[in-house]
């Protein structure tokens, strides 16, 4: 059913001649990549029955209907965010009047040469860096890519805010996609941010490249709020020359299944990347993040704080490769993965993975899965707490490690109030070791 | 300076040859190349088995022609051809032994040259030695005394014909046979091997020790292990191997199985040191082995430690299963590679019964252009509540042309037990060798001394005469390497 609407969507989006050749590879690609099952490695935990459950339909507007759009924007972007919904780009809910001159955010056909010139070297090269079924069938399928260029010596002080909002009355799927290019000592912050209609079913198939320059440095974070019910499969790849810095947070708080693939290509010196995550898994939710460092040049350095609180009947996976090749010497790379699991019914598997191909490395990485600690339990309730109150503080505090680092301030707040909301739901049976 | 005597150190370490690589020169019964039904029966003819052993045999051989050769394990090696092995072979001549002296003088030598002069054994250390000499067991020592302390350890062979009961009831109970690829094959064709059993209450009196050698060109070798320790029952077992060097690869798919019961305990210590193959890694042995043991009761203890030096590739995975409450389980590793040899191993943990822990203590040395992989699993149950893992793997990388690598799988179902894992790879301190050198110690001294240091939380939980062994091991295997 899917492959009729790749059919489909070639034909519709002919008129792009610059995406042309991407999409009929990516339309090749998709014919011969089978689509993964729980038999592949990579694929083992989780099930993609929702995806073949539902009858899902391409949108056919950008029409809100539901959503308040401007509650999503956030007071920092408010002259720097543009909106797609649906997979429609918005022009009229978008501004990015504040943004300084030199920069451009928006849709390939309103772009200057230069920067098609940059788009065209660089598109789908570096999202396609592992044959998956869903980066093609996004290339393929995807309706308009948000292009965002960000020229050379500039530091953009607001950040920048993408909104994908999902609005529609029947089950929807949609694409995402955004190409981020920096150029040479340029440095913003760019928020991709997620949301959809609660309650709805749809499936959202995201994809996100950003190619930095040299010195450049890029903050990238990537905020998953969607519906309860709704399917979201993204990779988030980067692509990093010398001496730049790419952060990048993925904070996942909604749908029934996501799954998450944030990579980072150090393909040159001096680079630093960081790939934080924060997790939160409720109810019957399904969270599932497969990141890749990959080190492929000298000397750099690399970060990962994944953290997970499970509750309900959530499930995480986590599977954390760091890869130093051969001959890319001197990489410090970290990696930790703590997950905080609190129901009977909740699970985490996680696997963090090292393949080390030179000798003259620092890498480690420390995984540990447990409860809130009694010492601190007591503390709290010796102060006078209730032993909810506690659970929750603690809880909070440990997904506040992620948060707290985010640079947008109205952000933070607004997703310690989420995290609160989450960790304090009165549903949520908080456990812990008994003595 | 490093970066000089490294180049030169591995250059020393390249030359190295094998110490082990002899072959006795002693005659070999014919039998057909090749497996099938026919084969399986005429073993198990050879052996006289009872029935229930030859339906065994031909039930894993089915399976087995059902299964594929697993290609998950991050090695890389020429598939085998299953119809080009020898699936048993034996010394010809088989007289029954009364005394050492009985022994063939070439096997005694063979001993010899490996620093095991079985003669000596009974006066030195109190080992018991099971000596598998290819497939079948040619002197036992210390029999009489164990006997009387009740303690069953005899060859697998035996153990059929003396006590079938037993055999038929824990015989592939831990590892059924058509638990992988390997463990099918074995099953199907198994020759010899050695088969403990400590009764009720009783303390083994004196370590128990196999030493396996591998002979014969092109006859992949079988081994199967049983150990069983009733409750409050408690063995130490021991077994090393050395083999003598070839050009064709030799297979050995080994299954060991251990089950506690209730409040007993099992210790099971391995070196490892078979012909890695020359230094473009032609040759060497291939060593396919599953090694599982269950903790069936309350209270039970299996500890696995191993140091693993040898064959071209090894895929081992020594597991325990933490089945009664309270019952823990222990893997202790050294794996150390050079030159062409790949080794995936690692363990696994799997958390049923309440209260249950384990510890893995894994280090990883990679020299030359090996590839040295950790691959383990920890896996806590619903119901195995109040459960604790601990892990902690280190890699270090002597020259730039190895690999060192972790996979560790840690899947949690309950949320009243923790685990914590750790890894950290890197390079051998340059410091830690200046300070060391600065001192006055020669830089192969230095190096022999930090990795001992790296490796010493393994060493520890290894029997004494092994540990000695095993340092000694790990010097000459490095000799030069960086050091």
């Amino acid at each position: 059913m899917l492959l009729e609407l790749v059919d489909n969507a070639l034909v519709n989006t002919a008129a792009n001649k610059s995406l042309m050749s991407a999409r009929q590879n990516a339309y090749n690609q998709v014919q011969s990549i089978p689509f993964p099952t729980s038999k592949d490695e990579d694929w083992r935990q989780i099930s993609l029955k929702p995806l073949t459950s539902n009858n899902f339909v391409a949108a056919k507007s950008g029409d809100v209907t539901s959503i308040d759009i401007k509650n999503y924007i956030l007071k920092e972007a408010d002259a720097s965010h543009i909106v797609i919904v649906n997979g429609f780009y918005r022009d009229d809910l978008s501004n990015v009047s504040g943004l300084p001159e030199g920069c451009f955010v928006g849709k390939l056909g309103d772009a200057p040469a230069h920067v098609v010139e940059a788009f065209e070297k660089h598109y789908s090269n570096v999202a396609t860096y592992k044959s998956d079924a869903f980066v093609p069938f996004n290339t393929a399928m995807v309706r308009e890519t948000v292009i965002v260029y960000i020229p050379k010596e500039l530091k953009v002080e607001a950040p920048l805010q993408i909104l994908y909002a999902t609005d529609a009355n029947e089950n929807i799927f949609s694409n995402a996609r955004t190409f981020i290019f920096a150029e040479r000592h340029s440095d913003m912050t760019i928020v991709e941010d997620f949301v959809g209609k609660e309650e709805s079913i749809y499936f959202m198939n995201a994809v996100t490249e950003t190619v930095l320059s040299d010195e450049s440095h890029v903050t990238h974070i990537k905020v998953q709020r969607e519906s309860t019910k709704a399917t979201h499969i993204s990779r988030t790849a980067s692509l990093l020359a010398r001496g730049s810095n790419y952060n990048a947070y993925t904070i996942s708080l909604g749908a029934a299944l996501f799954r998450n693939e944030p990579m980072a290509l150090v393909d040159s010196e001096n680079a630093h990347a960081t790939l934080d995550g924060l997790v939160i898994v409720n109810g019957n939710q399904v969270s599932d993040t497969h990141s890749i460092m990959d080190h492929l040049k000298e000397n750099c350095t690399s970060h990962q704080l994944h953290k997970v609180i499970a509750s309900g009947k959530g499930k995480s996976v986590f599977n954390g490769k760091i890869f130093v090749r051969k001959d890319s010497q001197l990489i410090d790379s970290f990696q930790e993965n703590r997950n905080l699991l609190l129901s009977e019914k909740a699970e985490v598997f996680t696997k963090p993975q090292l393949e080390i191909f030179a000798d003259d490395v620092k890498c480690s990485h420390g995984a540990t899965i447990g409860q809130l600690s009694e010492d601190e339990m007591f503390y709290l309730q010796s102060r006078g707490l209730s032993k909810t109150t506690a659970q929750q503080l603690l809880t909070y505090g440990f997904a506040l490690d992620v948060i707290e680092n985010l640079p947008v301030a109205s952000l933070r707040e607004k997703l310690s109030h989420d995290v609160a909301e989450l960790t304090t739901d009165s549903d949520v049976e908080v456990t812990y070791l008994e003595s | 300076m490093s970066t000089l005597s490294e180049a030169q150190a591995v250059e020393v370490a390249a030359s190295k040859k094998y110490k082990y690589g002899f072959k006795t020169d002693i005659q070999y019964e014919d039998f057909p190349k090749g497996l099938n039904e026919d084969i399986i029966r005429k073993i198990s003819e050879i052996k006289g088995e009872p029935e229930f052993m030859l339906e065994f045999r031909l039930k894993a051989y089915k399976s087995w022609l059902e299964m594929e050769e697993p290609e998950w394990p991050n090695v890389e090696y020429e598939k085998l051809d299953y119809q080009e092995i020898v699936y048993h072979s034996q010394p010809k001549k088989k007289p029954k032994l009364n005394s050492l002296d009985e022994v063939d003088p070439e096997i005694l030598e063979t001993y010899e040259k490996l620093g095991i002069p079985l003669s000596e054994q009974k006066m030195l250390a109190g080992v018991a030695v099971d000596a598998v000499f290819d497939s079948v067991s040619v002197a036992t020592t210390f029999k009489e005394k164990l006997k009387e302390a009740g303690v069953i350890f005899c060859s697998m062979t035996e153990a059929v014909k003396d006590y079938p009961e037993l055999v038929k009831q824990y015989l592939g109970s831990v590892v059924p046979s058509s638990d992988n690829f390997f463990s099918a094959l074995n099953s199907a064709v198994f020759s010899d091997g050695s088969f403990v059993f400590v009764p009720k209450g009783v303390k083994c009196p004196m370590e128990l020790s196999t030493y396996f050698r591998i002979n014969n060109e092109n006859s992949g070798q079988f081994e199967r292990t049983l150990i069983v320790a009733e409750e409050g029952a408690s063995v130490s077992y021991l077994e090393g191997c050395t083999a003598p060097m070839f050009d064709t690869n030799q297979l050995h798919a080994a299954v060991v199985e251990i089950v506690a019961l209730d409040n007993s305990e099992v210790k099971y210590s391995t070196v490892q040191n078979w012909y890695p193959g020359d230094e473009n890694g032609k040759g060497g042995i291939y060593n396919f082995v599953t090694k599982r043991g269950i903790c069936k009761g309350v209270n039970s203890k299996i500890s696995w430690t191993q140091v693993e030096t040898g064959s071209a590739i090894t895929w081992k995975y020594p597991s325990v299963i933490l089945k009664g409450d309270n019952s823990i389980g222990e893997f202790y590793s050294v794996a150390l590679t050079n030159d062409m040899q790949q080794a995936d191993t690692g363990t696994k943990m799997i958390h049923l019964g309440k209260n249950t822990k384990s510890t893995i203590v894994s280090k990883g040395i990679s020299a030359g252009k090996s590839q040295n992989s950790y691959r383990g699993l920890v896996k806590i149950g619903p119901k195995a509540n109040g459960s604790r893992n601990y892990s902690v793997c280190d890699s270090m990388l002597i020259g730039s042309d190895c690999g060192a690598h972790t996979f560790p799988y840690i899947e949690s179902k309950n949320n009243t037990s923790s685990i914590e894992h750790e890894a950290t790879t890197s390079k051998i301190g340059e410091d830690q060798i200046f300070y060391l050198q600065s001192r006055g110690m020669s830089e192969e001294d230095a190096i022999s001394l930090i990795i001992n240091g790296f490796c010493k939380e393994v060493f520890k939980e290894l029997p004494m005469e092994f540990a000695v062994e095993a340092q000694k091991l790990l010097a000459i295997k490095l000799e030069g390497s960086v050091g």
